[in-house]
């Protein structure tokens, strides 16, 4: 038996108060923020915020969601902000984080998991094939695409149902928040995405294989297209697409080694190497079957299975 | 006859093969001081200008004149190549010519302007003449025989597909036989531990049956890394294949859109001398 101390239930009571009162500060600041700074700001609060600081009053579990929650709303902010495209946050019966639907991609939701890394931070995925788009470490300030993933995902049925139109629109949606992020000091690494710079697009391996570039001919020459050696001063080959050119450009670079390079030629400025991939299955089919040497490099570190 | 008589009957002869030389080199200066191109290759070459030499003699002079030239050929060549160079891009725009590194003279002849495009001959600037590539020529004519959808290798692809196939079937069975392996070890550990009390006779038996079942899987398993090999090289193979086959087809279909048929394409190749000489004028 021991005493009861009114006083310091009381005082207790004002301490779990205070904390619930930051806590609905934050959310309310993350309802209304239209400023990526200060969303970022908040998000990191958010994350490191101890409910279980907490020892008289609790939330009930309905109440209660996990970081990735938090991730998936702030991410949804500055989607909407990126794009005139919506992106509605959808929380499914009896779950815990809820779900991103981007309205170009009508089929498809996506929603922020844990990255297992030591360094933390958390992928973007879509739920049906899990398939990863980007990984977002707000801790180290690190934006990066998951080139292989996104490859497949361009793929997939329901992206491909939308058409190109969409693709683009996510593509451009990507590249706006990318770069907010660069304002905001962040690292951030979208091989790719952006249909105004597809020239030097650095593939994973330095050199090719002889055999991947036959393979590539064969698979191109069965659907008509011609994989040509290109007839300017670079050492490459190239396929015309209509009015889109693909080409495989072996470059020197300031290091004094050779390294394989995709240019997309486009006088529109739409066509990104994911448009290709989506639309020229022999290409994709190609791409996936040697993707360690000709995917796209990227940061590939931060990309655990 | 004294040294002297021989000389003075040698005389005439010799001066008038000196002036024959001293002749054809003028004339050679001429032309190429004037770019006449056409006869530049007459005096390169007489025989191929028949209409112009009245004795055979002379064709023969000339060929031992223009040996005169074998210094010089190479500068010759080098002078003489971005004219021919350009009526063959014009005449032949499927086709590419690729200078041979040291060799003014010859000319590597591609077939198209695709990745590996293959060699169908060597151009010759002085004698304008392509020394031709028959096997090549040889399977672009098989080629146009075979009936659509049909390729020289499609049954040797065939055949690669098939066993291709049954190797990626073996390699996939192997989640399999690792499960099956591992079923038959738990069996085994269970019966030692039985300690053959329960069974007795047929705990033996089982145990036989099981171990050389396992025995049988674990040899199966051990081939993996032979079969993995095997079918690298099946798939390269099979690339090797397909991509003779698309460059057949390729050429082939660079070759029917100027020429009515293949033999009608080389006869051209084998008459550049003379229709490009005519276009000189």
């Amino acid at each position: 038996m021991h005493d009861f101390k009114t006083q310091l239930y009381s005082k207790q009571l004002k301490s779990d108060l205070k904390l619930f009162n930051r806590w609905q500060i934050l959310i309310d600041a993350l309802s209304v923020t239209d400023n990526m700074s200060e969303l970022l700001e908040i998000l990191q609060k958010i994350l490191v915020f101890d409910m279980h600081e907490a020892e008289m009053i609790r939330l009930v579990n309905d109440y209660w969601f996990p970081t990735t929650h938090w991730v998936t709303v702030a991410f949804a902010k500055c989607a909407n902000v990126a794009s005139l495209s919506q992106t509605e946050i959808v929380l499914p019966q009896a779950q815990k984080v809820a779900e991103l639907h981007f309205s170009e991609w009508p089929n498809a939701t996506f929603r922020f998991m844990k990255a297992p890394l030591a360094a933390g931070g958390y992928y973007l995925e879509e739920t049906s094939q899990n398939l990863r788009v980007l990984y977002w470490d707000m801790n180290r300030k690190r934006f990066y695409l998951d080139t292989q993933q996104f490859s497949k995902l361009v793929q997939t049925q329901a992206i491909q149902l939308a058409g190109l139109d969409a693709l683009s629109i996510f593509q451009k949606r990507l590249s706006a928040i990318g770069a907010q992020l660069v304002e905001e000091e962040y690292d951030v690494v979208l091989p790719g995405i952006d249909g105004q710079k597809q020239s030097n697009l650095l593939m994973t391996e330095k050199k090719i294989p002889i055999e991947i570039l036959d393979s590539l001919f064969v698979v191109a020459a069965k659907q008509q297209f011609i994989l040509k050696r290109m007839q300017d001063e670079h050492n490459g080959v190239e396929i015309t697409i209509g009015d889109v050119s693909l080409k495989l450009i072996q470059r020197d670079t300031n290091g004094g080694y050779e390294q394989w390079t995709y240019d997309i030629i486009d006088s529109n400025k739409e066509v990104t190497i994911y448009t290709l991939l989506q639309q020229l299955p022999f290409f994709y089919h190609w791409y996936t079957n040697h993707l360690k040497v000709v995917g796209l490099k990227d940061k590939r570190e931060v990309f655990v299975d | 006859m004294t040294i002297q008589d021989t000389q003075t009957r040698l005389q005439p002869e010799l001066i008038t093969q000196i002036e024959h030389k001293i002749f054809y080199l003028q004339k050679l200066e001429s032309a190429i001081k004037d770019n006449r191109i056409a006869q530049v290759y007459q005096l390169l070459d007489l025989k191929k200008n028949h209409q112009d030499i009245d004795k055979k003699d002379e064709v023969n002079v000339a060929e031992n004149l223009s040996t005169m030239l074998i210094d010089i050929k190479e500068k010759i060549a080098t002078f003489l190549a971005p004219e021919l160079v350009n009526y063959f891009a014009e005449t032949f725009n499927f086709l590419t010519l690729e200078k041979i590194i040291d060799d003014p003279i010859h000319y590597d002849v591609y077939l198209g302007d695709w990745w590996d495009h293959r060699k169908i001959g060597i151009l010759n600037v002085l004698s304008v003449s392509i020394v031709i590539n028959d096997v090549i020529i040889s399977e672009i004519i098989a080629t146009a025989k075979l009936s659509e959808g049909e390729t020289l290798n499609t049954n040797q692809i065939q055949e690669t597909n098939k066993i291709i196939s049954g190797l990626e079937a073996f390699l996939f069975d192997n989640t399999k036989r690792s499960l099956e392996l591992q079923v038959i070890e738990d069996q085994l550990s269970e019966i030692t531990s039985s300690k053959s009390g329960l069974f007795g006779r047929s705990d033996k038996t089982t145990r036989e049956a099981l171990e050389k079942k396992q025995e049988l899987l674990i040899a199966t398993q051990k081939r993996i890394p032979e079969v993995q090999q095997k079918l690298t090289k099946q798939k390269n193979e099979l690339l090797i294949l397909e991509k003779d086959d698309a460059l057949r087809q390729l050429e082939l279909q660079a070759i029917l859109k100027h020429y009515e048929n293949v033999p009608v394409f080389v006869t051209a190749l084998n008459n550049i001398y003379d229709s490009y000489v005519i276009q000189l004028g």
